[in-house]
């Protein structure tokens, strides 16, 4: 445990940084993270770790002179050493013409981000969950790899203007992949939640188990467009690159796919897309202290609104939004099952890999299929197939698809709730050997 | 134990003797509570980055980790703990949840850890350089940047830029129960910046970014490298692509330059040698590898293709003295003359194939990560003939000269890769007869390697860099370098990337 809360090292900041420069702005972020965490693969654990830490985040600005230092030391020497740092690199920075006054006192909307069941979650339980994520595997005679972590912090925001924020929070991620021993099959699983109860360890390894006996000893089919049913964790990483571009200043400066498309639908009517605390176990506020209200970015496929910090808001006239990290796809209608129903001959999708941009104008990515590929003939799963490289635009994607599964859930993060979906003409562009 | 007068004898920095008995406490406790081996690092990380926006500065941040890591051996399994808190007394408390998560593990493991021999090295090593960059002031860096952008955005047609100089640092002290005691610091620089041309009408807009690349160096090299005199080349390239034809797909040969090239041999040459990932130990994450142990020997590449590790070559990322196993790097071949010969590996790792000794190969980026293998240096050899990358393109009747790293992927066992670039120049005859843009090439990894067909000699030989390449859970970050002569590749596939098409 922390042997001091955020806040109070963010006002023992603040004192010292009145005491050199009391004209200053300050802006402190203050979080204390335990981390613990434990690897395995092979079948059996290869490391694990219990670390805590500090980041201690000051802001000091000067009119528009401002600098910023981090640090993980907070005995008084190396604070007030820092402080004088950040103070003397303010006074000598050039003037910053995008730095904004530090925000004052400000009303979050407290959520309940901590578990104190996850946060005792200690090594022996760690490796008791992963013995039973590996039963289903060991049984099958598969090799199996993985990772649990586990966070137990208490995050805030402090400022000279009288903002004071803060906020604990849990957080763990789990994961297994497991690979039949003749190397042909390859299946993956994972979750990330914010509470104990919700962290289940023989689910993740169970459904990692199936799809690798299910996908081993792929078959292989040509290249071309096909129908796709994208599982969940396979639409999120569609999905995160289509977030990253609901940026209004890069709307505004002409570089985006999203120019002169607010208010214009964007993709498909199915698809509602939201930030929403009290939904989703995200943060209430932002690296500035923002408070981070509901937003709709995506309603009905039509784009309502853009992410825009306080700078380029102001300078535009407009309300800035904060930035947020947590998002939910909401989900449709259709069951699990029924998305493969009337598909003559498409593919099922389990995740995606390696995704990087390569044309931001048409929002197009590449990326890998893997863990899970198969081949949907008439309504079912018929075989494995082997893997492809995709090039295919998000936008597309998204608009040509024709259901959507009637669960939004966390896979590889609890901020990010996403759905099943069926899509057209999705672009396999090339076989990958890779299994 | 002893420790300090060995390191006093040694040349270079000097170590703060509080440390000393840090990581004393922290290595006796250890052993005390049944450790059969134990290894400690202080470990210092700087950052500072001056950012530009347009025509002004945007970001000036300073960013420092500081803390200790200890990682100990009890009954082959191992266990690991850190803390900011670097003090004796705190030693006591680290080496009780290192031991325990180590006792732990023991308990539910079958493999014993078995680390290969290694001298116990007592030595320092530090980066070579002239001027330390952390000592010259920020607003001269801006000021430094700031010129860039006036070029940048003097050249009509360029209607964005951004610029950035980050420098690093990274400092640390190892102990190992075998007796090392090794202080080494790393000074390290990342500059650059970008233009983007927005096309007025069509909406389409493209970015080009300058091509050189961060070192372990001082500030000399932001004197010496040209950065600011680039800068209207690097404008007026932006211009063109945005204005240049689409690339038409098809199968075309290659002349890559060392701007581009080091970022494919990191992730197809670099990326499949690294032992973990061959057995599986990375499958849950970056994935495994087609380089597995029963191709040792066999063809990876055309017979001229010789590739090889090397964490001394200087000014690249990740050079160093010794790595986070105490074992002196070193330099060796990955790829002999096209056949695969070798791996990365480290102490741990070393029996798993048969070898006697670690490669050196160990690394853990801060204080709270667990050390496990990273990449070393991985560079091609430049050919025996002295030709430049002219003589390529003279060489050349239908190809495409890429210039600059761009968009990468590749899959999770490393066949399978497609990568852009910054500038693309349409080879015809012996010529370039103009630019192209948008274009893409995908390739499988030891197809590729087999067919290259020629090689650039030295004088075209030079370093491209990563400061962030990511592995391990919890994910790892490794600044590591590619040195590599221009090369022409035969036959690869080129793609439109604004126009997806089989």
């Amino acid at each position: 445990m922390a042997t001091e809360a955020p806040v109070q090292v963010g006002k023992r900041v603040l004192a010292l940084v009145a005491k050199h420069e009391p004209k200053a702005e300050v802006l402190v972020g203050a979080a204390y993270d335990h981390r613990t965490h434990t690897r395995f693969a092979r079948n059996e654990i290869t490391t694990s770790g219990d670390g805590d830490d500090w980041t201690l985040s000051i802001t000091v600005q000067l009119g528009l002179r401002s600098a910023t230092a981090t640090t993980n030391q907070l005995d008084p020497e190396s604070l007030d050493k820092l402080v004088q740092r950040v103070i003397a690199n303010a006074k000598l920075s050039p003037e910053l013409p995008e730095t904004m006054p530090v925000l004052g006192a400000v009303k979050v909307t407290s959520n309940a981000l901590h578990d104190p069941g996850l946060a005792s979650l200690g090594a022996r339980a760690r490796a008791q969950g992963i013995a039973a994520a590996l039963e289903p595997s060991r049984s099958a005679d598969l090799l199996t790899a993985g990772y649990v972590e586990v966070h137990d912090g208490l995050i805030a925001r402090i400022s000279s203007a009288g903002l004071e924020v803060s906020a604990p929070y849990t957080d763990a991620s789990f994961s297994v992949t497991a690979r039949t021993k003749d190397g042909t099959g390859s299946g993956w699983n994972a979750l990330g939640t914010r509470k104990r109860a919700e962290l289940d360890f023989a689910k993740v390894g169970r459904i990692a188990a199936q799809k690798a006996l299910a996908s081993a000893k792929p078959k292989t089919i040509e290249p071309g467009r096909y129908t796709v049913v994208l599982e969940s964790a396979a639409t999120a990483d569609l999905l995160w690159h289509l977030v990253t571009a609901l940026d209004r200043r890069n709307v505004d400066e002409g570089r985006s796919a999203f120019v002169d498309k607010i208010g214009s639908r964007v993709i498909n009517e199915r698809f509602t897309l939201t930030s929403d605390p009290r939904r989703t176990p995200m943060l209430p506020f932002d690296a500035e202290g923002s408070p981070l209200a509901p937003r709709t970015w995506i309603d009905a496929g039509v784009l309502k609104e853009l992410t825009v910090g306080r700078y380029w808001a102001k300078k535009q006239g407009i309300e800035s939004t904060g930035a947020y990290d947590g998002y939910e796809l909401a989900a449709g209608e259709t069951a699990p099952d029924a998305l493969l129903k009337g598909i003559k001959r498409g593919v099922l999708i389990t995740r995606l890999w390696y995704a990087n941009f390569i044309d931001e104008k048409t929002l197009s990515i590449t990326a890998l299929t893997r863990d899970g590929t198969f081949l949907i003939e008439d309504g079912v799963v018929t075989q494995p197939i082997r893997n492809f490289r995709i090039n295919q635009s998000v936008l597309a994607a998204f608009d040509s698809a024709d259901a959507v599964g009637n669960v939004s859930e966390a896979t590889w993060s609890a901020l990010w709730r996403v759905p099943s979906i069926r899509t057209h003409d999705f672009l396999l562009a090339s076989a990958s050997d890779a299994i | 134990m002893g420790l300090a007068p060995a390191l006093a004898q040694a040349r270079g920095l000097v170590t703060d003797a509080t440390y000393l008995s840090v990581v004393n406490a922290a290595l006796e406790q250890s052993k005390r509570l049944g450790a059969s081996y134990a290894d400690v690092r202080i470990h210092r990380r700087r950052e500072e980055t001056v950012k530009t926006r347009d025509d002004h500065v945007n970001t000036v941040v300073d960013i420092e980790r500081f803390g200790v890591g200890l990682r100990v051996l009890v009954d082959g399994a191992w266990g690991f703990a850190s803390t900011p808190d670097v003090g004796v007394r705190e030693m006591k408390k680290l080496a009780d949840i290192a031991t325990s998560l180590a006792k732990a593990n023991a308990a539910v493991g079958r493999r014993r850890v078995e680390l290969a021999p290694n001298p116990a090295h007592v030595d320092v090593w530090q980066t070579a350089l002239e001027k330390d960059p952390f000592k010259i002031p920020v607003a001269d860096k801006a000021e430094l940047l700031l010129g860039v952008s006036e070029r940048l955005r003097k050249v009509k047609g360029v209607s964005f830029t951004r610029g950035w100089i980050s420098t690093h640092l990274e400092w640390k002290l190892f102990a190992s129960t075998d007796g090392a005691l090794i202080e080494q610091s790393q000074t390290r620089i990342d500059p650059g910046y970008e233009a983007t041309a927005v096309h007025a009408t069509s909406g389409d807009f493209q970015s080009r970014a300058w091509d050189g690349a961060g070192l372990q160096i001082g500030w000399e090299y932001l004197e010496k490298s040209g950065f600011l005199e680039a800068a209207t080349r690097v404008g007026e390239e932006s211009v063109e692509k945005l204005n240049a034809p689409a690339v038409k797909p098809g199968m075309r040969d290659l002349i890559l330059d060392p701007t581009n090239l080091w970022l494919t041999i990191h992730e197809s040459v670099g990326h499949p040698t690294e032992l973990d990932r061959a057995l599986g130990y990375e499958a849950n994450y970056a994935g495994t590898s087609f380089a597995t142990p029963d191709t040792l020997g066999t063809l990876y590449a055309s017979p001229i293709v010789t590739l090889f590790a090397d964490k001394t070559t200087p000014g690249a990322l990740a050079t160093v003295g010794y790595d986070d196993d105490g074992v002196r790097t070193q330099k060796w071949n990955l790829v002999d003359k096209g056949r695969f010969v070798a791996y990365q590996t480290t102490r741990e790792q070393a029996g798993w194939i048969g070898e006697k000794a670690s490669r050196g190969c160990s690394y853990a980026m801060d204080h709270g990560s667990v050390p496990f293998q990273r990449m070393p240096n991985v560079s091609l050899q430049a050919g025996d003939q002295d030709l430049s990358t002219a003589d390529l393109i003279k060489a050349t009747e239908d190809g495409i000269y890429i210039r600059g790293a761009g968009s990468w992927s590749i899959d999770h066992q490393r066949y399978n890769f497609q990568f852009t670039g910054q500038t693309f120049q349409e080879v015809k005859n012996g010529k370039i007869v103009g630019p192209l843009k948008d274009v893409g090439y995908q390739s499988n990894s030891p197809t590729f390697w087999k067919s290259c067909d020629l090689l650039g000699g030295p004088s075209t030989w030079q370093l491209g860099s990563a400061f962030n390449d990511g592995k391990g859970e919890p994910e790892q970050s490794n600044g590591v370098s590619h040195g590599c002569p221009s090369a022409r590749f035969r036959g690869v596939s080129i793609l439109n990337t604004k126009d997806q098409k089989l």
